[in-house]
Formats: C-alpha cells, structure tokens, sequence
C-alpha cells in the first residue's frame, strides 16, 4: 500500500494505532520464505479481537510453523472505513500491509453472530468474492472457526470450509493440505474434497440442503467425494501439551482486555441449560495446577503487565484451584501483579479457600443469579439458592463491599411474570439484607445492579427446541420490572430485545438466512454488536428484500424429530441427551454437575472413556 | 535510590501512539526489564515515570527523554538500561541512551522540529517565505476552558527556516516549548495552510532535540 495514502488515512481517524500493528510480539517473516500465508481475520474491532485468547493461540500456533506466516485483520471502524472509500483502499494486514486478496487462507473467527455482517464486510474491503462458489482458481480459501460453527449453515454460502472445534492443530493441517494439493497441481474443488478429509473440517460446499413443502429442513444430499454427515468436531484432549503462546502479542494502545490470560479448564461440568459454551466445549479437560503457576510467571516476565487473568467457563471447578491460589499469591503479592479471577461460583468455596481468594479479589462482588425464582433457577440447571447469593452478599458486606451485582435473563422458557418480578424481590431483599447488618460499612450506602439479558435459544443446548420469546413480550417484562422497583439503591439495566431477536435467527438459521445477512449488509449494516452500527430497520428491510421469515427461524418452537440446520455438524452432545435434558427442564428437575454423576451427554463417544473416571 | 534519564525515538507507525499508550509501554518494559524500579506510593501505586515534554499523537521524535527511579543505589551500565528496554518495547520506540539527569525538566525551553509537508512545493514555498517574514502571525488555540484566545506565533518562534527537497517543503523551526507556554508546529502549519488556502499530500512532523534557554541541548 501506498505510504502516503496510509499516513493520510491514519492521521484522519480517532484511534490510528488500531491499524499499524508493530507492537511487541507481532510477528515478521519474509513472505517469499513461506508456503501459505494465512490471513487471521477477526470481523470486529482491534481491540475486541486483540482480547481474545483465540487471536493469541491461532497467531502463535500458525506461526510457530516455518511454513505458514499468519498476520491480522480487524475490522476498520467507521471513520477508517470513510478514509479507505475516500482514497480507493483495500483492506491490509496488519503486518506486511498486504491486501487480503494476497493471502492463501483467509480465517475468519466467528465468536458472535452479530458479526456477521463485519465478515462480509472485511472480505469486500479486501477484494474478496462474497460467495464460496463465485470464487475459482488462484482465490484465497476462506475459513471459519469459533464457537458459532456449531450452526455454521447461515453464514455457509461464504465459508470454503468451517473448522469445528479446536483449532490448535486443525489451521496448521489445513494450510498443509492446500500447499501439499497446489504442489499435485489440484484443482480448487479437488483440494476441498482433500480438505474435507480433515478431522473437524466441514465443507459445506458438498453438501446440498433439502428442504419440506412447510419450508422445513428435510436433510442432506452428500456430494461425490463427502464425507458423512455429521462432521465431528476437533478435540485436543491434553491441556497439559495445549499449544499455548507464553509470548503473546501485547498490544500498544489499551484493548478491552488488557492483560494476559492464562486457560485453566476447558469444557463445563455444570450444565446449566441455557449455556452454548457449557456444552460445545464438552469434555471438561483441566491444566495442571503447576504448569498454570509457571504459565502465569512466564507471561508475566515476557510480557511486563501487571495484571494477569485466569480464563475458564468456570474456575473454582478446577480440582486443584487451592494448590493454584497458593502458587499465585504470595507471588502476585511479591511482583506487584494483579491477579483476577473471574467465572469463580459462590458455592463452591471452603472457609480456607474463601479466606486465600479475600485476598485476591478486589472488583466488586457479581452473581450469575440468572433468574428470580428458584423454580425457573431449576428449570434452567443453574443451581445456586437465593440462600447461597444472600449469605454470599452478607460474607461481601462484612467484608466491606458496598455494591453487588446480579446476572438475570428474561424470556427463559416456562417464565411467567411472577418471576420477572422476583428479581426485583430478590434485589430488595438484598438491600434490606444490607441494613440489617449491625456491622456493615458505616456511613455508605448500598448499590445492587441487576443486568438483565435476553435469552436467546442456542443451538446444540437443551433450549434449542424452544423459540425466543418476542421483542414485545420482552418490552412488556422489562417494564414491568423496572416498575417494581421501589428502591433506589436498586439499579436495573437491560438489554435490547431487537438485536436478540436478530441474533436468535442468525444462531438458528439454515443455509437460506445467508441471503438476509447480504441483504442487511447491503442496507448498509456492519458493526451490529455496536449501538452505533445496529440498525433494527434495516435489519427487517433486509428479511422483506430477501423474503426470510425472520419469525419462522428465531419464534418457532421445533419439533425433536425435526432435521436442524445443526445437525451436520457433532459436537458432541447428543440429540437424545438434549431431549431429555428439555424434558427435565420443562418439569424444573435439576441435573446434578458432571463430577457427581454422568448425565451420558454422549461427548464420551469421542474419548472413549469416562470423564471422570479414576484415572 | 538513583536517577536515571533514558533518551528515546518514537518513529515510523510508532508515532500513532498516544501519550498514555507510550507510557503503558514503558511502564510494562520496565517491569519485564527486572530492574528494581521505584513504584510510587500512592493509593493506586504504579512505576514512577516523567516525561519531559509530551509529544502530540501523529508526531515523531528523535529526542524524547523519559525519567524514572532505580531503588537501589548500585550504578546500572548504560548499555544495560537500553538494552533491557528495548527488548520489550514495540516497532518504534527505541531507546538510544541512558544516563543520569544532568538537567531538570523545567529547563528545557524550546524545541526543534523538521516539518515535512508534501504537496506543491514550490507554490508553498513562495508562500511560506511570505507568511513568515510578517511581523505578527495569528495563531488561535482554545484554552483548557474552551476559551478562544488568539496570540502572536512570532513571540515563540526561536528560529525558523525552510527548504525544498523532492517535491517536500521542509521546515526547521526552533519553537517554544517549556513548562508554562509553548506553541504546537501544527497549529503554526495549519494556520499557514488554511491562510494561503493550501492543501498538503501529506505532513510528517519530527521533534528533532529538545533545548534549553541558551538553545544546547537538554541533557
């Protein structure tokens, strides 16, 4: 790219840093000394994707192989945007200053639906044709990955081909695979019936949806040279050899998260039903407690933060978190380093273990309460008591905590508006909780913030026979909520229900919802996960345009017979096993965690043994 | 306890950072570099750092000299410091010496800067030879209030000159820049660009040294 043009480009926007990489870490190879060169694209802002651990984990991995050189993308904000239709530019790496139409593999992290319009528009921005099937001989393959591949089909029309799971190695094998076919000479569709041989390599390309006369799916027809259908996902099974980069890229210019992470746990035992991840990353694999001190010591001295963050769904389900905190603490203390540790559960700590992470923890005190009943707590799996949040709120009083926030989520299935209201009971009661202490904080008051989501049904849970409950209904309970409030030390927030609604058909859709993401992006949608880029309208001009019953995807509720869009792909959980964790559900009987017992989610067909068995 | 002044460059994309992010990164770099550095003792303690004279986000440096404390008293060796640091600092930002304070920052008074803006060269050369042989040059700035306030920029020009290299005007100016006033090169460029209705292809300005009152430089 042109220098000059770039200067001028950089010196007209807000945060021009977003876009010059360089920082320490960043990786620098001679282009010609590399077989493929892939193009890691994260479809959302320089800062949302430089806090993931993907971004860390893919760029190290890729890059630690001699035949691969991997450089980044994000996604320009608005003002850049403006700059590079002004002055006719391409999208760039970050790296080289290289157009995306210049890189072999083009992977894209899907981590969230409401990026989906931000893939399209990088592979514009980058002269790359929109279609799998547009796009021939000599093109770039494009690749998707992350937590949104277990429904890879609305977004399938734009993919060559999805990597299900865990990407550790499956990026690599892929970037082999093509330069391997491009030395036989192989043409574009020999070399994805070649990638399509990959464990966890789905190409959807190859397979042809049929669909019912009531628009329904009827299933699959494999193409000559497919695989079976489902494609299972990848698992990487010891955490202990995880590829796991102790010299990451540390940005110059502060990101969202802005500290190293260190993975303690993979999977959940928990199986609260409302959970994508708690089932997707299914079987629960834990990290040695010693190689997680030693981790969290290397990035420290490699990287000089200090602040460092233990990463998992749920930590203090780690067997060993107390051998953890005492590898840590005297240490954090020692080095000025800030240890923080979020997804820990109220009711899983002893007196010790308490007392060891009173140290640590100095953020304000939240619980993932997720709903006001204890009926509905049932209904969902998410086993804390209002007895656990209030004697977990009275322990953090005591201790001088003044605010408390509370998790909620409405719309869950079987909710009525006794409960919505509940959680602002339950809120009041905590405040009165609060003045009933003789020894609490004196002289301040108390703050309870409750946020409340909306529930979206995902794919491959419990839930995902279940539809979303309406933006109107959800208005309806989110004012009647915020008008049962009768405190004002009680603050409630909530989350709009228009772009859940659009989120829930995004997570649901088949292969046809792909026309109405090209449809709201052509209506000028990008950045939806940004209230200055989410335009309700335009999403619903983009469903009338495109002729996809928005309804019929995010309100339905599906039959357990019925052929789901997600069914292609295996991650794992099995139908069976979902169907009857629904059942249980709808009669709010709990499933006790994974260590107590196994619930035969079906993962184990993929290890071949017992989760938690003696080992 | 012991002080050590570090000098380095801020050049390339390196010039996008911030004030803050540059500080972020040497905050980090002296924390990865093992030196017993000093923190300061307030409530939120964090590395002791001074800047001498904080560059705008855009512009690049040849001369940026930064202050901070080494607890113990044993001397460290130059090439140590600048090594260490350097190791953990991004593309950019490249310490060039190290050594302890000979003045205070207080006594840094002006700096000298190359401006290079691309563009019509000739015609704003002829136009600049007009606009700084004026005996009052306009220049308006807001105040941290958000007052306007309009002064005279020739009060803070020390020494000024220009020349023109491959369709380049390069200006060289010596400007005010201590603790109490000082007067930005780009505000003194715009203003001459938007009086002569001129539009630069691109502008890249560069602290080349910073001064003292006597116009030596600032060690």
């Amino acid at each position: 790219m042109n220098e000059t043009v770039f200067n001028r480009m950089l010196s007209a926007v807000q945060k021009p840093a977003r876009y010059t990489g360089g920082e320490l870490g960043a990786v620098y190879k001679d282009p010609d000394s590399v077989d493929i060169r892939f193009a890691f694209c994260f479809p959302d802002l320089y800062e949302i994707g430089m806090s993931s651990q993907a971004t860390q984990i893919l760029y190290s991995v890729l890059n630690k192989d001699d035949s691969i050189w991997c450089e980044r993308f994000f996604a320009p904000w608005f003002d850049m945007r403006e700059q590079m239709l002004t002055e006719g530019a391409e999208l760039v790496s970050l790296e080289s200053r290289t157009p995306l139409n210049k890189f072999d593999v083009i992977g894209f992290t899907l981590q969230y639906e409401m990026s989906y319009t931000n893939v399209l528009y990088m592979l514009e921005l980058g002269g790359i044709k929109l279609f799998s099937r547009e796009r021939g001989e000599g093109d770039p393959f494009v690749v998707g990955g992350g937590p949104c591949t277990c429904n890879p089909e609305p977004m399938a029309e734009f993919f060559d081909m999805f990597s299900l799971g865990d990407g550790e190695e499956t990026d690599n094998e892929i970037c082999h695979c093509i330069a391997e076919c491009r030395r036989k000479g192989l043409d574009r569709r020999q070399t994805l019936i070649a990638c399509a041989s990959i464990e966890g390599v789905y190409v959807p390309c190859l397979y042809e949806p049929e669909y019912l006369p009531d628009g329904r799916l009827k299933g699959y027809n494999a193409l000559d040279g497919a695989p079976a259908l489902p494609v299972r996902k990848r698992l990487f099974m010891d955490m202990d050899k995880a590829p796991y980069p102790l010299d990451p890229i540390v940005p110059s210019m502060s990101v969202i998260h802005d500290r190293p992470s260190v993975e303690v746990l993979r999977g959940c035992i928990r199986g609260c039903r409302f959970c994508q991840a708690g089932f997707i990353y299914r079987p629960f694999r834990c990290k040695d407690a010693s190689l997680i001190c030693t981790q969290a010591r290397a990035l420290i001295d490699n990287t000089g933060y200090d602040e460092i963050s233990l990463l998992s769904l749920s930590t203090s389900d780690h067997p060993h978190l107390e051998d953890i905190l005492d590898g840590l603490i005297d240490w954090s203390v020692e080095k000025k380093v800030n240890l923080s540790l979020p997804s820990l559960r109220v009711d899983s700590f002893s007196g010790t273990l308490a007392q060891k992470l009173r140290q640590v923890r100095e953020s304000g005190l939240t619980f993932a309460a997720e709903a006001g009943t204890q009926r509905l707590r049932n209904v969902i799996n998410k086993n804390i008591t209002e007895e656990e949040i209030l004697s977990g709120c009275e322990d953090a009083f005591m201790n001088g905590y003044t605010a408390v926030k509370l998790y909620f989520m409405l719309g869950l299935p079987t909710e009525t508006d006794e409960d919505v209201l509940a959680i602002s009971a339950l809120c009041q009661k905590i405040v009165d909780l609060f003045y009933s202490l003789p020894n609490r904080p004196k002289g301040r008051s108390v703050t309870v913030s409750a946020s409340v989501s909306c529930f979206i049904p995902k794919p491959k849970t419990p839930f995902e026979f279940c539809g979303f409950n309406g933006v109107e209904e959800l208005r309806r309970k989110q004012q009647m909520l915020v008008g049962s409030v009768r405190s004002r030390k009680i603050d409630i927030s909530y989350h709009d229900s228009e772009t859940s609604y659009i989120e829930t058909v995004l997570a649901k859709g088949d292969r046809r919802v792909h026309e109405a993401v090209l449809a709201a992006y052509r209506e000028g949608s990008i950045f939806d996960g940004w209230s200055e880029g989410f335009s309700y309208e335009k999403w619903l001009e983009a469903f009338r345009k495109s002729g996809i019953d928005a309804d019929f995807y995010a309100l339905r509720e599906r039959d357990f017979d019925e052929f789901e869009p997600w069914d292609t792909v295996d991650y794992g959980v099995t139908k069976s096993f979902l169907k009857r964790e629904y059942e249980k559900a709808t009669k709010a009987q709990t499933t006790p965690n994974c260590r107590e017992m196994c619930s035969g989610c079906g993962v184990n067909r993929f290890t071949g043994r017992e989760c938690f068995a003696e080992r | 306890m012991q002080n050590v002044r570090v000098f380095f460059r801020k050049t390339g994309d390196a010039r996008f950072l911030s004030h803050l992010d540059v500080m972020r990164c040497f905050t980090r770099a002296l924390k990865r570099s093992g030196f017993n550095v000093w923190y300061t003792q307030g409530f939120n303690t964090h590395i002791y750092l001074m800047f001498a004279s904080p560059l705008s986000l855009g512009f690049e440096s040849e001369y940026e000299p930064m202050d901070f404390r080494i607890v113990d008293d044993e001397p460290v060796a130059e090439s140590e410091v600048v090594e260490r640091l350097n190791s953990g600092l991004p593309r950019g930002l490249t310490v060039f010496a190290a050594s302890a304070p000979e003045h205070e920052h207080t006594d840094a008074a002006f700096s000298e800067w190359e401006i290079r803006v691309s563009g019509d060269a000739d015609a704003m050369s002829s136009s600049f030879r007009e606009f700084i042989s004026k005996d009052e040059i306009p220049v308006t700035r807001k105040n941290k209030k958000g007052v306007e306030k309009t002064e005279n920029a020739v009060e803070y020009i020390k020494k000024i000159s220009f020349d023109t290299e491959e369709g380049c005007l390069v200006i060289r100016a010596v400007l005010k820049s201590d603790t109490s006033s000082s007067l930005n090169p780009s505000l003194l460029l715009n203003t001459f660009l938007n009086e002569y209705g001129l539009r630069a292809e691109d502008i890249r300005i560069t602290r080349k040294s910073l001064l003292l009152q006597d116009l030596t430089i600032f060690k």
